[in-house]
């Protein structure tokens, strides 16, 4: 089967070519890394990902609640969000978006990699 | 003294003692119509005003707004009056600072309630103009002991008047530097959230570095130094997130932090580490930052280790965490397990080593006993007290 494709959603670069790094080496292909909302709704709309990591506070207009909620809508992709805020705050904001996961910083990939893993690889990412 | 000029004067000393009373207890928005009343009691008039002077100058008539505005129908009615808009008889009165009695109907604006007679006296304190008050309408004339009777009301109140106006501007200069401060407080907390946030970022920043040179390391020994050091730098990156998150930017709750960094320990940890369970018995502690990064350092070597090296070959086992608030207010962390102890290859590492050099070191920064044995499995106890910091 081939590698399921994440889309990363991260204004801190470093940040961002990090994550891209560890995804690979989880198994999964980055076919973009973004840093704002509006650029990752024409990515996903360009590339169809599996999934999208976004942080929650990214450049831009709209945050990244908003543009999970945007891209949910019109491609029907899920989001697994990334957050430096309390997850407890999260969790009710992003509630309709129904987020595979949020994840805070600093990441415990182990815990990311078991969340992206049981939703890319048994194929359910698309199901709403 | 005749006997009427006795009641006379017993009279009016009656009259300024309720007046006295009323600008001591009654609050402002009742105090000018309180007086009024009196005064209109004591000249037995039907209509008055009874008003101060504001700091642009204008005359303010707070004792208007029942009795004249009942029956006044002028559309732009306005208990305030600028010094351009005087006129008439009271403006004279205000600008010259003389009383003036008149007995004869004076002009009035449309829809202005009928002036028949009246007295208008300035209120002067120390040659200063502070207010006015006027009686009017009274069924018979007006005459010289009227005028005298208001002047002398006139001349009682003004002291007490200006201390209250005084006081007034001084509460109002209070309430409005008091805004200014919580608004510079609110700004300052503002900028520590945002500063924390910032100091959270960069460790970020500073981990993906790390994890990312680590790539092009082969020697799995540089590998495993590296994970170190970002254990270490994770530890320190939970407590900012920890002060981040406070409702108080200056107080860390260790306790939740203590379980985070226990729980993300273990994570860290899963794939090597066999069927090993976490205990915490934590209490409600809340310390100030230079505290929680040694607490917080101190505890990742010492779970670390053991889940390093008390269980090895996939062994099971238990590690405790404890943070307890002794009654003697010293705060104790303690990390146990009942592993294999110094026996065996842990020995090596567990009495020497980087890792427990740094929790003697922060132990003595934190100026606390430390008590480490090892006789079955690990027994780790730091004590302090908070406030030696």
């Amino acid at each position: 089967m081939t590698r399921p494709t994440i889309l990363v959603v991260e204004d801190e670069f470093i940040v961002a070519f990090e994550l891209k790094v560890a995804l690979e080496g989880m198994g999964f292909t980055v076919c973009g890394m973004v840093s704002s909302g509006e650029d990752a709704i024409d990515c996903v709309e360009r590339e169809k990902p599996d999934c999208v990591l976004m942080d929650v506070s990214i450049r831009g207009e709209m945050d990244g609640i908003e543009a999970a909620r945007h891209i949910r809508a019109r491609f029907g992709t899920r989001t697994a969000f990334i957050s430096g805020y309390p997850v407890e705050e999260l969790m009710e904001r992003a509630a309709d978006v129904r987020p595979i996961g949020i994840f805070v910083k600093p990441l415990e990939y182990r815990e990311l990699e078991i969340a992206l893993g049981t939703v890319l690889l048994s194929g359910d990412a698309d199901l709403n | 003294m005749t006997e009427s000029a006795l009641s006379g004067s017993e009279r009016k000393l009656a009259i300024y003692n309720r007046i006295a009373d009323v600008f001591l207890t009654v609050p402002d928005e009742e105090m000018y119509e309180r007086v009024l009343d009196i005064v209109l009691e004591a000249l037995d008039s039907r209509h008055g005003v009874f008003g101060y002077i504001d700091q642009g100058g204008s005359l303010v008539c707070p004792s208007m707004t029942r009795e004249i505005f009942a029956q006044c129908r002028m559309s732009d009615a306005d208990i305030v009056f600028p010094a351009d808009s005087w006129s008439g008889i009271w403006g004279e009165s205000l600008t010259t600072k003389r009383a003036i009695l008149s007995n004869s109907s004076g002009k009035v604006p449309e829809g202005h309630i009928a002036i028949a007679r009246c007295v208008f006296v300035p209120i002067v304190d120390r040659e200063e103009l502070i207010g006015l008050l006027a009686v009017a309408n009274r069924e018979s004339d007006y005459g010289d002991a009227d005028r005298a009777m208001l002047e002398s009301i006139a001349r009682r109140i003004g002291p007490i008047l200006n201390a209250r106006l005084v006081r007034d501007i001084k509460e109002q200069e209070r309430l409005s530097a008091e805004a200014a401060l919580q608004r510079a407080l609110g700004e300052k907390d503002a900028l520590l959230k945002e500063l924390h946030h910032r100091v959270k970022n960069n460790m970020a920043v500073i981990l993906s570095m790390i994890s990312l040179q680590s790539e092009d390391v082969v020697h799995q020994e540089t590998v495993d130094g590296m994970k170190k050091i970002q254990g270490r730098i994770r530890a320190m990156a939970f407590a900012h997130d920890q002060l981040y998150r406070s409702e108080d930017f200056r107080r860390v709750d260790l306790g939740d932090y203590t379980r985070r960094l226990s729980d993300s320990l273990f994570q860290t940890y899963s794939d090597r580490i066999g069927k090993v369970d976490l205990g915490t018995r934590i209490s409600d502690v809340a310390v100030t930052i230079d505290v929680a990064i040694p607490c917080g350092l101190i505890l990742n070597e010492l779970i670390g280790n053991s889940l390093e090296h008390a269980f090895p070959d996939g062994a099971r086992g238990e590690i405790v965490v404890a943070l307890e608030l002794r009654e003697d207010g010293r705060i104790e962390l303690a990390v146990t397990d009942n592993g294999v102890g110094l026996q065996g290859d842990a020995g090596t590492d567990r009495g020497g080593g980087l890792g427990l050099q740094l929790v003697e070191l922060l132990a003595k920064q934190l100026g606390a006993d430390l008590e480490m044995r090892w006789d079955h499995g690990a027994d780790v106890r730091v004590r302090f007290s908070p406030e030696d910091q």
